[in-house]
């Protein structure tokens, strides 16, 4: 962890987010209409 | 005054130990802005049993977000005087406490001191300024923008994965007992802590400039500069663009005949690439000028925004902007942060973001307050949107004559070899 992060430090955190992500999307896509009040706390900072 | 971690500048000192407080940053905002997220799924368990109109919930909401803003110059200025770390632990407490203030509310004022101001200002003990202050401090500058856009991308990691998380636990076990378990966790959150103390080195930054003036004078060094206030202008149209988007998307897909379950896959889209986006964006910033990266960000988005209100709405339509726009979301945020630490240093860094992030919750405020005021008015949020457009081609705008080069404060700075 010196200079700049190399190819492998970039990729591999992505795919790590991603392959925890997909998984979450699916309970998410079960979910319904309740969810949608989760917006009243807006999502951004 | 408390000397401020500077990472050594060939980070030989603490190698692969620097993926400790980017993980650590990035748990901790994601459960506290996955909690923050998540408060709109006790609008109606909280409303019912306290006997309360929506009003009152959406009030505590509206006052959470202008206290968080106004806290977090001051969150910041404490981080610079006395370390991230102890900002942070006071934040998770304070958070804590104000979850189980709103479990025990049984009346408005208790209950808008507790989700409304106490929640308010824990995160911003607990977010975007503190949490990166002390990530700017402990990376070496040519990694900073990518840990940047990595915590940002865990962050959104907890904030995605905490609403199914929090609707099953009030499904199962009533919305008390699911206050009570967020609140129990936040304490755990301390051990996460450690990594992000920022430690005391003789080494300096190569190429970066050593601010030995006091907060006042850094505070005043940046309101003279013109960028400082661009950021500023830039950074207040994104909290509009974002807070007018999330809230009334729902609303709006459903008023055109969309079902509920598209809005919702809508939300799971942008929540999604929100996690990609951030990071992507965090990396191009240490490789890309930000500025520019930035005036592509919003000009994107406003775009993005034309399109989708001109086209006509469908399932596809509604989910490629979804995708867009949550590629788009929260990727200013690291990019803003670090083009500040890039002209001003990274020794203030939390204060200076602290008053940025006061204007992108001025703007927050008036992306909600202007989506309803513009549907009572005109039985529609076209306006809403199209303010949205031309306040992302202004912030596109704005971000180009920004002089981005780092201030040199004279003979102390470290020359670069």
């Amino acid at each position: 962890m010196t200079g700049r992060p190399d190819r492998r430090e970039v990729w591999l955190p992505l795919l790590v987010l991603l392959s925890l992500s997909l998984p979450v999307l699916l309970v998410w896509r079960a979910s319904e209409l309740e969810l949608t009040l989760s917006m009243l706390s807006a999502l951004c900072g | 005054m408390t000397r401020m971690a500077e990472p050594a500048a060939d980070g030989h000192r603490w190698p692969s130990g620097l993926w400790f407080p980017i993980l650590a940053g990035g748990l901790i905002m994601g459960m506290a802005l996955g909690v923050r997220h998540v408060q709109g799924l006790f609008l109606l368990p909280v409303s019912m049993d306290r006997g309360w109109s929506r009003d009152t919930f959406a009030l505590a909401m509206a006052v959470q977000n202008l206290t968080w803003g106004i806290a977090q110059p001051f969150a910041g200025m404490v981080a610079d005087r006395f370390g991230s770390s102890k900002v942070i632990i006071a934040g998770l407490l304070l958070y804590a406490i104000g979850l189980l203030g709103m479990m025990q509310a049984t009346t408005v004022p208790l209950f808008v001191m507790s989700a409304g101001i106490c929640i308010g200002i824990a995160q911003a003990g607990t977010t975007f300024g503190v949490v990166y202050g002390a990530i700017n401090r402990l990376m070496p500058p040519q990694r900073r923008s990518w840990a940047l856009g990595l915590a940002s991308a865990i962050g959104g990691l907890g904030q995605f994965a905490l609403v199914p998380m929090t609707q099953n636990l009030i499904g199962t076990w009533g919305w008390m007992n699911a206050l009570l378990i967020l609140a129990v966790v936040m304490p755990f959150l301390l051990l996460l802590v450690f990594p992000l103390r920022d430690r005391a080195t003789t080494a300096q930054p190569v190429g970066e400039s050593v601010s030995p003036m006091p907060m006042s004078a850094a505070i005043a060094e940046a309101f003279s500069h013109r960028g400082f206030w661009l950021l500023n202008i830039g950074f207040l149209a994104c909290g509009f663009q974002l807070t007018f988007a999330a809230t009334y998307l729902p609303s709006y897909l459903t008023d055109n005949g969309m079902s509920a379950s598209d809005g919702v896959t809508a939300l799971a889209l942008i929540a999604l690439m929100n996690v990609i986006g951030s990071y992507l964006f965090g990396f191009w910033g240490g490789r890309m000028s930000r500025k520019h990266l930035l005036a592509a960000i919003y000009l994107a988005r406003s775009i993005a925004i034309a399109l989708f209100i001109t086209v006509p709405l469908s399932t596809p339509s509604v989910f490629v902007f979804s995708v867009v726009l949550g590629f788009l979301f929260l990727g200013p945020v690291p990019l803003t942060n670090g083009l500040t630490a890039q002209i001003f240093g990274v020794r203030y860094i939390a204060t200076l973001f602290g008053f940025l992030f006061f204007s992108h919750q001025l703007g927050s405020f008036f992306g909600v307050w202007a989506g309803g005021y513009v549907f009572e008015a005109t039985g529609s949020y076209q306006a809403g949107w199209i303010i949205s457009i031309l306040l992302g081609v202004l912030a596109a705008i704005v971000h180009l004559p920004i002089n981005d080069r780092p201030i040199i404060r004279g003979p102390l700075t470290v020359a670069a070899p």
